[in-house]
């Protein structure tokens, strides 16, 4: 799975005084088979949805999506539905993404419709994902509300896998999950993407989770890929302002609040961010590890360095902006 | 109990319960905790587990059907159980006020922020004039370290983000200078960058005030970084009750063991997390001894007949048979 320069613009609500809003800008990713890409942001960063453009739930305003070689943006209709048995997606509150009149058999075994499946084929392929996810077959029967929040996550995951899929989006699947539960889910998740060799796109705004799961790791930020780069460049060598920021409010528990010994000053790298230009291009500062700072202000070492810079790089960004759109 | 620095809030034996198609949910069930003057106590459990309704049955806000079946609160030497609902009514804000997890529900969208705060401040008996209540309502406002005041009275609540909301949320909890402060689940609709403002706000309200504050959250991590004292709570028991550093540290009772072992490492990235065995518990049918000892690597016989008492072991309350025989 790739996607080039994708762009998604939103019509903004109906009275408010701006146009359009701009929810992806440019954004360029890929994921190999048996990876998994950490996708980082805050609400309103886009995150959620490059991944429903990744699966053209959505339709780009502009840019590809490459899938096993094809660009699913110029798919007609019956093409796509062809492909979408192997691209699925599993959704962050299971009790909204699952059906609550239809019994689990069904809600899984729903996903199997474009395969055209006789009966028992149907039933054994059920039972087949039911056990990859750890269920006993006596759920089978239950509705929705009759299952604990564990259980519902691992029934959304069933789903997403019975029609073997190649190229998974995980929407934050473990956010609306309490924390013991959240450790058997991410494990499912390592256990599953290893086994059935998965490319996966796990967007969540936790960078702990992230860290657990992902092999490299986007961080948005404004429709914008702001750094990325393998798991270890981001979480020990992260270079990005914004990527700093988010990491330095992680609660970690060594300093009490109000007392900033030890971490970042969050107000200096809040300034930084300002300071630098939005529209600066992702530029490789390590292999595989891209931060969009112009070349000229990049300076993880003295942070004070970027403001300084800033305002040459601005001019040249804008109009690179405006020739984009 | 604990200790015997000044105790500003004291629960004892506190139970709340619900009536169900399927028996009594036991929600709140012999909770006991202590908040010592200005202090921060985390109140941490999974969801479930009552913390919630605990912090509702001490401002006595328990939503309909629920009770207070049990127990008693005392607010320095006044047990608010035993208050007149109007003598309640005037403690609430002034003696013990509540900020909730999703400010923008607990807002009234048709309203501007300025009039929401002048509604407070006169329920409160404080400023009569409007120019008065707005003077206040901008004062309380700068004291959240909200930059445009003036903007933030003349919006209304949709105009507005989560984390501003918070700050106007905190500060007409702090209109009527309260002692003690309930904070439930404050920054677990926020960003985690929001988050962090919101928590050294608090922090540093907290300090200034001199306030007491029960700050009820599923966030270890949170927890840790706000509190002094910490209690565990699990299927309406306090499991464990003590210092912050020593419970979460060193936890001695196996619901807190396992629940920390869960938490995703900022450090360690590699192999797997451990996970509490077993389903989370069903309120409607909770086992008659410890709750949790259907999920323990340690059951015993003794755990199964009725629930362990809170035991005093080291300096802090477990409830656990384990560890009987050191109290």
């Amino acid at each position: 799975m790739a996607v080039h320069g994708l762009v998604k613009r939103f019509h903004a609500p109906w009275g408010s005084r701006s146009g359009a809003i701009t929810a992806v800008d440019g954004v360029s990713l890929h994921v190999a088979r048996g990876e998994t890409l950490g996708l980082v942001g805050e609400s309103g960063s886009g995150k959620s949805t490059v991944g429903r453009l990744m699966l053209r739930v959505l339709e780009p305003d502009c840019g590809e999506v490459r899938f096993e070689g094809r660009d699913l943006t110029a798919l007609s209709g019956r093409d796509l539905r062809r492909l979408r048995p192997r691209m699925q997606i599993v959704f962050q509150n299971p009790y909204s993404a699952l059906n609550p009149r239809m019994r689990v058999r069904d809600i899984i075994g729903f996903n199997l419709r474009a395969a055209h499946p006789s009966a028992s084929e149907r039933r054994s392929r059920v039972a087949e994902v039911l056990q990859l996810v750890g269920l006993d077959a006596d759920i089978l029967g239950r509705h929705p509300h009759q299952l604990s929040g564990g259980q519902a996550q691992r029934v959304g995951i069933a789903r997403a896998l019975v029609s073997g899929p190649t190229f998974l989006v995980a929407d934050e699947p473990v956010s609306a999950l309490d924390l013991s539960v959240q450790a058997e889910i991410l494990n499912l998740f390592g256990d599953l993407q290893r086994r059935l060799e998965l490319a996966c796109v796990f967007i969540s705004h936790n960078l702990q989770v992230v860290r657990h799961v992902a092999h490299r790791v986007a961080v948005m930020h404004a429709g914008r890929i702001v750094e990325l780069g393998p798991r270890e460049a981001i979480y020990e060598r992260a270079q990005h302002p914004y990527t700093r920021l988010l990491l330095s409010a992680v609660p970690t528990g060594s300093a009490r609040a109000g007392e900033t010994a030890g971490r970042p000053d969050r107000q200096l790298l809040k300034e930084e961010l300002r300071a630098l230009d939005p529209a600066a291009p992702l530029r490789e500062v390590a292999p595989g590890h891209l931060v969009a700072i112009a070349a000229a202000a990049s300076s993880p070492v003295a942070p004070g360095a970027a403001s300084a810079a800033a305002p040459v790089a601005r001019p040249a960004g804008r109009a690179q902006e405006s020739t984009d759109a | 109990m604990i200790g015997a620095a000044t105790t500003v809030l004291r629960v004892d034996g506190l139970e709340t319960t619900f009536p169900s198609a399927r028996g009594t949910v036991r929600a709140v069930d012999g909770v006991s905790l202590e908040l010592r003057a200005r202090s921060v106590l985390a109140l941490l459990g999974e969801s479930g587990s009552g913390k919630t309704m605990t912090g509702l049955s001490i401002m006595r806000l328990v939503p309909e059907p629920g009770r207070i079946v049990g127990g008693e609160v005392w607010f320095r030497d006044t047990d608010l159980l035993g208050l007149s609902p109007d003598s309640m009514r005037r403690l609430r804000g002034s003696g013990i006020a509540m900020v909730f997890q999703n400010p923008r529900d607990r807002l009234d969208p048709a309203l501007t922020i300025g009039a929401q705060l002048a509604e407070v401040l006169r329920l409160h008996g404080a400023s009569t004039s409007r120019q008065a209540a707005r003077e206040r309502s901008l004062e309380l406002l700068r004291e959240v370290q909200i930059f445009d005041p003036e903007r933030v009275v003349r919006s209304h609540p949709h105009e507005l983000s989560g984390g501003l909301l918070q700050r106007v949320m905190i500060a007409m909890a702090l209109s009527a200078s309260p002692e003690v402060l309930i904070a439930d689940e404050p920054t677990s609709s926020l960003d985690v960058t929001i988050q962090s403002e919101i928590l050294d706000l608090l922090a540093a309200l907290q300090r200034a005030h001199g306030m007491s504050v029960l700050f009820i959250t599923h966030d270890i991590q949170v927890a840790r970084q706000v509190a002094d004292q910490v209690a565990i709570m699990y299927g309406g028991h306090i499991v464990e009750h003590g210092a912050a550093s020593e419970v979460l540290d060193h936890p001695l009772h196996p619901y807190t063991q396992a629940l920390l072992a869960c938490v995703p490492s900022a450090t360690d990235e590699s192999g797997r997390l451990n996970t509490i065995s077993g389903q989370p518990l069903n309120l409607r049918d909770l086992p008659p001894g410890c709750r949790f000892a259907p999920r323990c690597p340690y059951v015993h016989d003794r755990c199964l007949p009725a629930p362990p008492r809170l035991l005093l072991v080291q300096g802090r309350l477990v409830r656990c048979v384990l560890h009987e025989d050191q109290s």
